[in-house]
């Protein structure tokens, strides 16, 4: 005799990823705005080739392919054109849109190894870290139409982020307001720290990500930023470009609610959200990336079945609670 | 939060009015299961033919509760069905009782013993698990210092334990008291819903300001509070250990209707002859709390409050954790609690998104989702009462208590 309930909440895993892909907008439109045409063609491309590998490669491979897998690795494949300059030639977003559908094929049933988005960030970063490296200011436009632009065509309005700058022990010359805002140099879905963290509340609000893991990340990040200040700066402002810059707040919203590659509990995701942000800094002060995030998350999905093992809950009555938390 | 348990999911009450006090009707017939309790099937001690009278008793057994008739009327059938006496009552649908037979001194003389022994023949069975209850008095005693009076109905349909406390608060602070002298426990606790303002209200009355032995505590709305393990988690803020009783660490939790079953049984002498339940549901056409006699069919049950139509889907249990009733043969028993006419969820499963939802709203706080794969510890399956928390929450829509079942059995082998 089968159990037959009644009643069900009415969230659906749809509805995950449909509140992941409803919060990539804002982020996008201000890219736009900021970056012009080129950074939306950037995004479009790296998200057909992201969706259309899935789906061709699940059918070769004969897995099922439905409006989920859409959603889902168009966030991905949408999330690694954030993390891109509006400089990079156009051939990047096609090879990191098809990296970045490459998780999703893992079988079906549970556990992905990676966040699409940020494998193919990582990836791509290792073998053209010069071309990523190219930033351009804000409100000066890259002709959409160039293929690949060459130094010649950016170099009047090439600038750095203020994370690169601060590698090399200087100091930006925008305030952080326009950090947070999202008013200066920068990757096209990362500059506008207030947009994501508008996203991430929604989020939160929708119930399709927990508190946790964001707020280990960040107090784990300031922390050892605050304490390990790198060059002559001052060690708050240190900690506050750290934190509002280089896709932090990329990964708070967009890898901790990735819940393929996320540890399952709530004591897993606050450890990975600790060894994220440890890895960040390490990466970043070892000079190697300056955007060392991608590069942490993937490391960290990697044990992320490791952490699951050692972070199953302590069942009722094995030990002592206090109180009833909600 | 305080007076809460870990997990559990907020489900809004349905909307159904059933501020009603339960109605009573006589069937035509009752078809009465002999297994009514956990432990065991009773002896039928009468004869096809036999008239038999409303309390009169029907099975007995040496060690269980004794079954009573329903209902007045001509025994018409005795048989043997998967492994259990059936006896079948036509009634004359004159209810002629059999005389009660309360106790014949005061309560105050009366040893624990022969309350115990009159809860037996009074046939009196925890009102959801079916355990006997003079089974579960004589574990208690010695043991449990302090007795917890379950008056929470946390499913979302079920609404009758609310009408219990409600309009027999005097009966159930004395029953109460009865309970605590066959235990032997030195407090009792009434359990309540925080919303439950009207009933609080009674039975502080009842009980009075200055009573040493019983005190009410509120708890905050939540399913599964109902459960003994999460109500004491709520109460007194301790766990019960892992395959452990509730009365190894001192508490022991009865249901409000088992309560009143003693005080009927040793203040009036009237035996168990009816069930409270509630029939609700989406499809139900007027929703109610019943009580109905023991053996009734749960298609006249479905019919006394509007019949089921045809799309409809028939559960019996709880919202969220019930099984499709049977309702052709189907019978009311002494531990059935809800009817739910309702409409089938169209649950269109697909593969786990591992967003641990079940895991953080689990009370027992065990991971179902790996018993999807197999990967749980071998203790979790014992652990879980299916109280269905995962199910309900899960995004993916997968069927965890089916799941959770077949391990268990798995497991149990």
């Amino acid at each position: 005799m089968t159990y037959t309930p009644t009643l069900r909440d009415k969230t659906t895993a749809l509805s995950f990823a449909a509140d992941r892909c409803v919060i990539l907008l804002l982020p996008l439109i201000w890219s736009v705005y900021a970056y012009g045409w080129r950074a939306l063609f950037i995004t479009l491309i790296s998200v057909i080739f992201s969706v259309a590998f899935a789906f061709g490669a699940k059918a070769v491979l004969k897995q099922k392919a439905d409006l989920f897998t859409l959603l889902d690795t168009a966030v991905s494949g949408a999330v690694f054109a954030f993390t891109l300059p509006v400089s990079v030639p156009y051939y990047i977003p096609m090879l990191g849109g098809v990296l970045a559908a490459v998780p999703s094929l893992w079988l079906p049933g549970g556990r992905k190894p990676f966040f699409g988005g940020f494998f193919a960030a990582a990836a791509v970063r290792t073998f053209f870290s010069k071309l990523l490296s190219r930033a351009t200011q804000a409100f000066v436009y890259v002709s959409p139409f160039i293929f690949n632009p060459t130094e010649a065509d950016i170099n009047s309005f090439r600038t750095y982020t203020p994370l690169q700058l601060l590698a090399q022990g200087k100091v930006s010359s925008g305030t952080l307001w326009d950090q947070f805002y999202g008013t200066i140099s920068g990757n096209i879905g990362e500059i506008s720290f207030m947009l994501l963290l508008l996203g991430c509340i929604f989020l939160l609000v929708r119930k399709k990500m927990r508190l946790h893991a964001p707020v280990a990340f960040a107090f784990v990040l300031c922390l050892v930023t605050l304490i390990f200040p790198k060059g002559d700066n001052e060690a708050i402002f240190f900690m506050l470009v750290s934190l509002l810059s280089g896709g932090v707040m990329l990964t708070a919203v967009f890898a901790f609610s990735d819940t393929y590659s996320m540890p399952v509990t709530d004591t897993g995701k606050i450890a990975f959200a600790v060894g994220t942000a440890a890895l960040t800094v390490l990466i970043r002060y070892l000079g190697i990336a300056e955007e060392g995030v991608y590069a942490a998350v993937v490391i960290m999905g990697a044990i992320t079945p490791i952490i699951d093992r050692y972070t199953l809950p302590v069942a009722y009555g094995r030990t002592k609670v206090k109180g009833g938390k909600k | 939060m305080a007076n809460s348990f870990y997990g559990g999911i907020k489900i809004n009450k349905t909307g159904l009015s059933h501020g009603v006090s339960p109605k009573v009707f006589t069937p035509a017939a009752v078809a009465i299961n002999a297994y009514q309790q956990a432990g065991g099937d009773t002896a039928p001690c009468i004869k096809e033919g036999e008239y038999v009278k409303k309390g009169q008793v029907i099975a007995v057994s040496e060690r269980l509760a004794y079954l009573h008739a329903p209902v007045s009327g001509t025994v018409v059938r005795l048989l043997m069905k998967d492994n259990s006496h059936y006896i079948v009552i036509k009634s004359d649908k004159t209810e002629t009782c059999a005389p009660a037979v309360p106790f014949s001194k005061p309560i105050s003389e009366i040893t624990p013993e022969e309350i115990t022994e009159k809860i037996r023949t009074m046939g009196v069975v925890g009102t959801f698990s079916g355990f006997p209850t003079h089974v579960k008095i004589i574990a208690s005693r010695g043991k449990a210092f302090c007795l917890v009076i379950n008056c929470v109905q946390s499913d979302p349909y079920g609404s009758f334990v609310r009408e219990i406390v409600k309009e027999h608060p005097k009966e159930l602070v004395y029953g109460a008291r009865i309970l605590a002298k066959a235990i032997g426990v030195k407090q009792v606790i009434f359990a309540l819903e925080n919303n439950e303002r009207k009933s609080f209200a009674a039975l502080k009355s009842v009980i009075g300001e200055k009573d040493k032995l019983i005190s009410v505590a509120r708890l905050a709305p939540k399913y599964p509070l109902g459960e003994e393990r999460n109500l004491l988690c709520a109460v007194i803020k301790k766990e019960v250990p892992a395959g452990r009783a509730t009365h190894d660490i001192g508490y022991t939790v009865f249901s409000a209707e088992t309560v009143l079953r003693i005080y009927k049984a040793c203040a009036e002498g009237v035996p168990v002859t009816d069930k409270y339940l509630t029939v609700s549901g989406k499809k139900c056409v007027s929703p109610a709390n019943l009580i109905v006699p023991i053996g009734t069919s749960l298609r006249t049950v479905a019919e006394q409050c509007g019949g089921v139509p045809e799309d409809a889907l028939c559960v019996y249990g709880g919202a969220v954790n019930g099984k499709a009733a049977d309702l052709e043969n189907g019978c009311v028993t002494k531990s059935t609690s809800q009817l739910i006419i309702t409409q089938p969820l169209n649950k269109k499963t697909q593969a786990c998104i591992m967003c641990g939802k079940c895991i953080t709203h689990c009370p027992m706080r065990i991971a179902p989702h790996t018993f999807i794969d197999g990967s749980h510890r071998p203790a979790w399956a014992k652990l879980c009462d299916m109280c269905g928390c995962c199910e309900y929450i899960c995004p993916s829509e997968i069927k965890l208590l089916d799941i959770i079942d077949k391990r268990k059995k798995e497991e149990s082998k």
